[in-house]
């Protein structure tokens, strides 16, 4: 993807130091995928507000170099065998990341943006610094089930989808209260994400670290923890699972016969019912470009109903085709359900 | 367990390895056990959807499909290969997941 298509990037690349620092310059100008980057939300709020997009080139190229910030660190302390620092040395991707994080603030600062306006951003981009920081630090700490789970997923992937939301909509012109209640919506963006990330680690060959962590899985931990017929297999699988292709293979095929898959699935679609329903309630301008972020990020889950044989799944997840056909059920058993809750 | 600490501890260089293949196990063991005495708390009830009363049935059927699909490999790996780049971390991987 060419520069001329990364709003927002030139005005970080303009920054002086930056500028003269090619390992920063280098990872600012890389982009890969299809899918919607964090930062892209900010040009998603914006348009929501009835703003031209080009308001938020700014807010968004902030919120991409904090996440590339993020993105050094979580590299490090996960030694994820990608990460830079194996190239750059610790030191210097911290040094690295923490002017990255610098740039963000810099950016907004020197936006052009009234005084309470940008006085919002910073503090939004520095929630978004701290709280992903904190669910960091939570995530290496021993996990011990789902209230763990979900207390290390609220904390550690939304903030930077809150964040760019936020920033965005206070580019867009609006109030400050008016842009904390666009950007609550990254909550749930959030929530869907990791749900996704989690299916992508648990089918991933070879194993995926997840399968070393259980408990940091919302499918392997679903599939290790609810009362389903196979559970004791699969809990023999999960022990050899990472060093045992043949234990890997069977324990991917029980995800979907525990009701793993099934699980993550209705998760993401309860999430994404909430999301929209949030998003209604907001009677923004012009709604679209929200919707579609949620649209475009449960668009798998959909594809993998369908492909499953469901026929029109896009029909199933609409909340408001379901009223006139919900039926008459046993009231939900009792147990713990923290784990799939709507939130 | 981290080997870090374990350095810091003995004040001495922890050879990387077999000990730390085998440190990982270990970890594993322990959350299986944990697990299958339920000392970790359930991630949710068996498939929770089926006594959800505000659920539609056909979307219960739909997540029932999915759970009893017999191409579990072939959706495991067409969702991998939809999900590929998708992940909107929007850099190099799905590495800071």
């Amino acid at each position: 993807m060419s520069d001329a298509a990364e709003p927002g990037l030139d005005a970080l690349l303009s920054l002086p130091e930056i500028g003269a620092w090619p390992a920063a310059t280098a990872l600012l100008r890389r982009r890969s995928g299809t899918g919607l980057a964090c930062w892209d939300l900010a040009f998603s709020a914006c348009a929501a507000l009835g703003a031209p997009r080009a308001r938020a080139d700014l807010a968004a190229g902030a919120v991409r170099a904090l996440f590339l910030a993020v993105h050094l660190v979580d590299d490090m302390l996960d030694d994820d065998p990608r990460g830079e620092f194996h190239r750059l040395g610790p030191g210097a991707t911290a040094n690295l990341a923490m002017a990255l994080q610098a740039a963000a603030l810099r950016l907004v600062a020197g936006g052009g943006f009234d005084l309470v306006a940008t006085s919002a951003m910073q503090q939004s981009l520095a929630r978004a610094a701290l709280g992903t920081a904190y669910g960091q630090h939570l995530d290496v700490q021993p996990h011990a089930g789902a209230a763990d789970y979900f207390r290390t997923v609220d904390a550690k992937t939304p903030p930077l989808f809150v964040c760019a939301l936020e920033v965005g909509a206070l580019a867009g012109g609006a109030l400050p209260s008016e842009a904390a209640r666009v950007a609550a919506l990254g909550k749930k963006v959030g929530r869907i994400v990791q749900t996704s990330d989690d299916l992508a680690d648990a089918f991933a060959r070879p194993a995926g670290p997840d399968w070393q962590s259980p408990a940091r899985n919302l499918a392997i931990g679903y599939a290790a923890s609810a009362d389903h017929p196979g559970r004791e297999r699969f809990l023999t699988l999960l022990g050899r699972a990472s060093e045992d292709e043949a234990a890997l293979v069977e324990a991917q095929a029980l995800l979907f016969r525990s009701g793993a898959v099934s699980a993550c699935a209705y998760h993401i679609v309860q999430t994404y019912r909430s999301g929209m329903a949030e998003l209604d309630a907001l009677e923004l301008p012009d709604p679209a470009p929200l919707a579609a972020v949620f649209q475009a990020h449960v668009r798998p889950v959909v594809e993998l109903l369908r492909d499953a044989g469901v026929e029109a799944p896009e029909r199933l997840i609409d909340a408001s085709t379901l009223a006139a056909e919900a039926r008459t059920i046993p009231p939900a058993r009792g147990a713990d359900e923290a784990g799939l809750d709507a939130m | 367990m981290d080997l870090n600490v374990l350095e810091r501890m003995s004040g001495r260089a922890v050879p990387r390895g077999e000990l730390e293949q085998a440190l990982e196990r270990l970890e594993v063991v322990e959350d299986v056990e944990a697990l299958r005495a339920r000392r970790v708390s359930a991630f949710g009830d068996w498939v929770p959807w089926a006594s959800a009363a505000e659920e539609s049935a056909p979307f219960v059927d739909a997540l029932a499909t999915l759970q009893h699909t017999d191409d579990a490999e072939g959706l495991r790996a067409r969702h991998v290969e939809a999900l590929d780049g998708w992940i909107p971390w929007g850099v190099n991987d799905a590495s800071a997941s």
